[in-house]
């Protein structure tokens, strides 16, 4: 097979060479011919040519045919190459299926793990929308002007008039000039009620402009979608567009549906369709049970008419053949001139972001990346220890092979034939390593996905595996197989002839230098680890101190109820009515001790939002208006409570009174301020009988009266730096959705059903959510502890899996080691060393590696955590002694098991039989 | 083989009368004894066919290599009877079950044009099958 191969290879001249040499040879032959039958050489010749024909044309023609010939011999031999190889490599493994086993694992565990991560980069960040060319969709939001901004210098999204303004200044559907945008389209999600049999169900809904479906190229499941000329006037289109998954959940996926009339918040609305099936919403991995054109949503007049609330999210296409920068610079020309014709709108910029990178929200688009990136790096740590092993193990394989490969080259196989055999042998294994990484990326996603990440939010992880997957996991198992099998490849086709033959195959020593590489690789493993260790160790530390947190408040012993009478049709009164007899009638309940009330929960994922100033700073317009936010303003998120809701949560009052029954719509409108916010607006004086101006979502503009004075305490997210933040009355400033806390003695298990029945003989039609104990609802939330807990636990998974892969690497090395020091050993036992000894000196061996990798690591590793510590607690001390000690103890002492195996198996040697071995 | 193409001598051929893609199978033909030149197999087609088939005899090279590409023959570089260097053919696995098959439609073919033309020489077809296989 080879001989015939390479004659192919070398036998083959130059087409033109080729051609030419047999037209003369056939001419020659003819004329040759014709001179023996009497003709005189030159006639001959004449006649030869003549009878052969148009020589040029024909030479052209078997010169381009032997050019295609040549081609496809190329890949035929390639092909040839390849089959004769996998069988090869495919006998190669069968004879070693211990071997080939541990590979699979190894390299599964490496690949398994990357593949997982990618799974999730690909389907929170690279995957589009859903949609007819969703990758050329965008997000357009506001860039605030510096010290406006809560935090986050990006805002949801643009104010509907704003939306307009920009609209018609870029998009084609306004026919306007040199248009880079196809068209713009709004939307806010809000949660609603929708009435099924008796119950409210209460759903995530997104309220849409007109052109929302058809900017996405939708088609309606069932009936149809929101139309272009629906959702311009406030309240005068009452349809619904139920989402795909509701409608199968809640209606029985009743194709009648559409055309009936059912009760959302309380008002009939005519279901007019079902949006199509893998359409969960415009934010991606939100699940919207409904979706309503925006001039129904509750607040669609503020919207409409309040350029300062820049609430309304904005999805965008790109116009055919306009690139992302073009885009962007048309939207920063239209947000000057926005500027200069509305002083509320000075000194916003446009932002523009990919849909796909502006996840979750554009003001925290960027954190995924980049901790998403973390992980990744992570895995490919671990990958590389197990390429280390993997390339270890063929490395001593190589050394078994060397007489057959110097039998094969002897035979004429030339060093690049020998490196492709083995290389395919390493790609095969590593295919195989792939194979076993998808099966367990699998079953990894698989419970990623059923973790729930909200319990008001319909989120929906979705990581199914598509062609960007099967990519990465091919051109990881080429990679893999590349990384592992090069240097053994190019090891082990290095032979010196007639040493190896000379040698007759016998494996003894290998040369110092692949001694050293052998080494090198171990030493690095154990760096990784202790790098991957420390990094876990780092998040563990992020994660403990999220439990030492002073939240200021005590979320353990506290059910959290969330109620909207809205979304059974009650107005303002009856509402406020209800939720007095439902806290009066709930604190009454056996076990509970407090009982009150607010807007929104501690880390929940809404809130009031606003700014303040401080009487006398700013000067209001003559109606009382308030001027547009400079650095006078201070943003904050607030909340709105009934009177018993600080003494629930036990937030303590430092001055004032908590809010009573003597704050009441008729009178002055009072508030509750954080120290942090007394401070910033009376650094020099007590805050309570101040007043300060509060301009809301909305953009009204009031003045308040300080009451009371709390604590510090964490509302939006448990870390970071304090917040201004305040409270207001329910009874001045009444939600229809609150929060109902009851605090317990008791078990607070057994208080939620008591809770469910309270609410049920109350008001039958009402469906509550997010009921559960705050303290677990804080552990288990993205705004809460979930995220540095799930980090610490994903981080010391990848840690300890770095670490078993190491841990045997190093055993493999030490026991191949002393597995060729037999000689010695016995030698050594021989002339009255004890097995203390022996084992002494091979673990010795062992640790001298190990002590170079902690020294190696502990430089990279260190560098690391102060780099990402100093990130992230914020100036304090990155580098805790208890972590490093810990984790160098750990893989000392899985190093001493690595070494302590193959030390006892060469220290219960048979010295006669290591000796007569040769 | 050599039958048929009697039947064409009673009128003799243009210079291109061969049929389209029977030089190919008369390639092969000529290689089924063993390895020859391409000198060799048009001398060879002169003799089978008392140059009745005036082949322009270059065009048997683009045949060749055409063959060649396809996989039906291969070529090798040897000495030729009077050790000149030369390029040998020879016929290929592929290629001989490919001469079959041509031979195999020729007899087809030429018994259904020979009903035709030839009603008297019907009664020989089977010994015209006989004599080509």
């Amino acid at each position: 097979m080879i001989r015939q191969r390479f004659r192919s290879l070398l036998w083959r001249p130059r087409p033109e060479d080729e051609v030419a040499e047999e037209v003369a040879f056939h001419i020659e032959m003819r004329a040759r011919e014709l001179v023996a039958q009497g003709l005189d050489e030159e006639t001959a010749q004449r006649e030869a040519r003549q009878r052969f024909g148009n020589l040029n044309e024909i030479a052209q023609d078997c010169r381009r045919i032997a050019a295609e010939r040549n081609r496809r011999m190329f890949w035929l031999d390639w092909l040839d190459d390849l089959k004769s190889d996998l069988k090869y490599a495919t006998r190669q493994l069968v004879r070693r299926p211990s071997l080939t086993l541990a590979v699979m694992l190894t390299l599964g565990i490496g690949i398994g793990a990357n593949t997982t991560i990618f799974n999730i980069i690909n389907g929170v960040l690279l995957r589009p929308l859903p949609v007819p060319d969703g990758d050329e969709l965008v997000v357009l939001a506001a860039r605030q002007p510096e010290g406006t901004a809560l935090g986050m210098p990006v805002t949801m999204g643009l104010s509907l008039s704003a939306m307009g303004d920009v609209r018609e200044a870029t998009t084609a559907a306004e026919n306007a000039e040199d248009a880079v945008f196809t068209d713009l389209a709004a939307f806010a999600p809000g949660l609603v009620g929708i009435a099924t049999d008796e119950r409210a169900e209460q759903t995530l809904a997104a309220y849409v402009s007109g052109n929302f479906f058809s900017l996405l190229g939708l088609e309606a499941f069932h009936g149809r979608l929101i139309l272009p000329n629906e959702g311009e006037v406030s309240g005068a289109d009452p349809v619904v567009v139920l989402g795909h998954t509701f409608w199968q959940r809640h209606m029985a996926a009743d194709p009648g549906i559409v055309g009936q009339t059912l009760r959302l918040n309380g008002s009939p609305y005519t279901v007019v369709g079902v949006a199509p099936k893998d359409f969960l919403g415009p934010m991606a991995m939100i699940d919207m049970g409904a979706f309503l054109p925006l001039a129904m949503h509750p607040q669609h007049p503020e919207l409409a008419e309040n350029r300062d609330s820049r609430q309304v999210r904005i999805l965008g296409r790109l116009a055919p053949g306009v690139t992302f920068q073009e885009a962007e610079a048309a939207l920063d020309v239209v947000a000057v001139r926005l500027g200069e014709s509305h002083p509320v709108e000075k000194g916003y910029g446009l932002v523009m972001l990919w849909e796909t990178l502006s996840r979750p929200e554009p003001p925290v688009a960027g954190s995924l990346p980049v901790s998403l990136g973390v992980f990744m790096a992570l895995v490919s740590l671990v990958l590389l220890v197990a390429c280390f092993n993997v390339a270890n193990l063929l490395l001593l394989r190589a050394t078994q092979r060397r007489s057959e490969i110097a039998v094969r080259s002897a035979m004429g196989a030339r060093r690049g034939r020998l490196i492709r055999q083995l290389l395919t042998e390493s790609i095969l294994l590593s295919a195989l390593g792939g194979v076993t990484g998808v099966a367990l990326a699998v079953a990894a996603t698989r419970y990623i996905e059923s973790i729930p990440l909200s319990d008001i939010f319909p989120v929906v992880l979705d990581f199914g595996f598509d062609g960007r997957v099967a990519a990465f996991v091919t051109l990881v198992v080429l990679v893999v197989g590349f990384v592992a099998g090069l240097l053994p490849a190019l090891r082990a086709s290095r032979v010196d002839l007639a040493v190896s033959l000379h040698e007759q195959g016998r494996s003894a020593g290998g040369s110092v230098q692949r001694h050293v590489l052998r080494n090198a690789l171990v030493v690095s493993q154990v760096a990784i680890s202790l790098l991957l260790l420390m990094t876990a160790g780092l998040f563990v530390r992020v994660a403990r101190a999220g439990a030492d947190i002073d939240l200021g408040f005590t979320a353990d012993g506290v059910l959290k109820v969330h109620v909207d009478p809205s979304q059974v049709g009650y107005d303002e009164e009856r509402t406020a009515q209800f939720f007095k007899d439902l806290r009066n009638r709930a604190a009454a309940l056996p076990g509970v001790v407090a009982a009150g009330v607010s807007y929104s929960p501690p880390m929940g994922h809404y809130g009031n939002s606003g700014r303040v100033a401080a009487e006398g700073t700013v000067v209001l317009g003559q109606t009382g208006e308030a001027p547009p936010a400079d650095e006078a303003w201070t943003p904050l998120f607030y909340n709105s409570v009934d009177p018993h809701y600080f003494e629930t949560l036990e937030m303590p009052l430092v001055g004032g009174r908590a809010f009573d029954s003597r704050d009441t719509v008729d009178t002055a409108p009072v508030a509750i301020v954080n120290e942090h916010l007394a401070e910033t607006l009376w650094p020099a004086a007590d805050a309570i009988g101040r007043r300060f101006h509060l301009v809301g979502a909305a953009g009204d503009v009031e003045t308040l009266e300080v009451v009371g004075v709390t604590k510090n305490a964490r509302y939006l997210l448990p870390y970071g730096a304090q917040r201004p933040y305040l409270y207001v009355p329910q009874s001045q400033q009444p939600t229809s959705l609150r929060v109902l806390f009851l605090r317990t003695d008791g078990p607070v298990t057994a208080l939620a059903p008591m809770a469910r029945s309270l609410l049920r003989s109350m008001e039958p039609s009402l469906a509550p959510s997010g009921i559960g104990e705050v303290a677990h609802y804080l552990d288990n939330d993205v705004n809460g502890f979930f995220l540095p807990r799930m980090g610490a636990t994903v981080a010391s998974a990848i840690g300890i899996l770095g670490l078993i892969l190491a841990t045997v690497g190093l055993y493999g090395v030490v026991a191949w080691t002393a597995s060729q020091r037999r000689q010695e050993i016995g030698v050594r036992m021989a002339l009255g060393a004890n097995r203390r000894m022996i084992v002494r000196m091979v673990i010795r061996q062992g640790l001298v590696l190990v002590s170079i990798g902690l020294g190696v690591g502990m430089v990279f590793a260190l560098g690391m955590t102060s780099l990402v510590g100093s990130m992230i607690f914020q100036g304090g001390n990155a580098n805790d002694p208890a972590t490093i000690l810990t984790v160098v103890g750990l893989l000392l002492v899985a190093a001493l098991a690595a070494c302590w195996l193959p030390a006892r198996r060469a220290s219960g040697l048979d010295v006669t039989a290591a000796l007569r071995c040769d | 083989m050599a039958k048929p193409t009697k039947s064409t001598k009673k009128s003799p051929p243009e210079k291109n009368a061969l049929l389209h893609g029977t030089l190919d199978a008369l390639i092969l033909k000529g290689l089924s004894r063993g390895a020859r030149h391409g000198y060799g197999i048009a001398r060879w087609l002169e003799e089978r066919t008392d140059e009745v088939l005036k082949v322009e005899e270059g065009s048997l090279y683009p045949a060749l290599y055409r063959l060649e590409k396809r996989g039906w023959i291969e070529a090798e570089w040897g000495r030729s009877e009077l050790g000149r260097r030369a390029k040998f053919y020879r016929l290929t696995a592929v290629g001989e079950a490919r001469l079959a098959a041509e031979v195999e439609q020729w007899e087809r073919f030429s018994a259904a044009v020979s009903r035709v033309l030839l009603p008297e020489a019907a009664a020989l077809e089977p010994s015209l099958s006989g004599a080509s296989s």
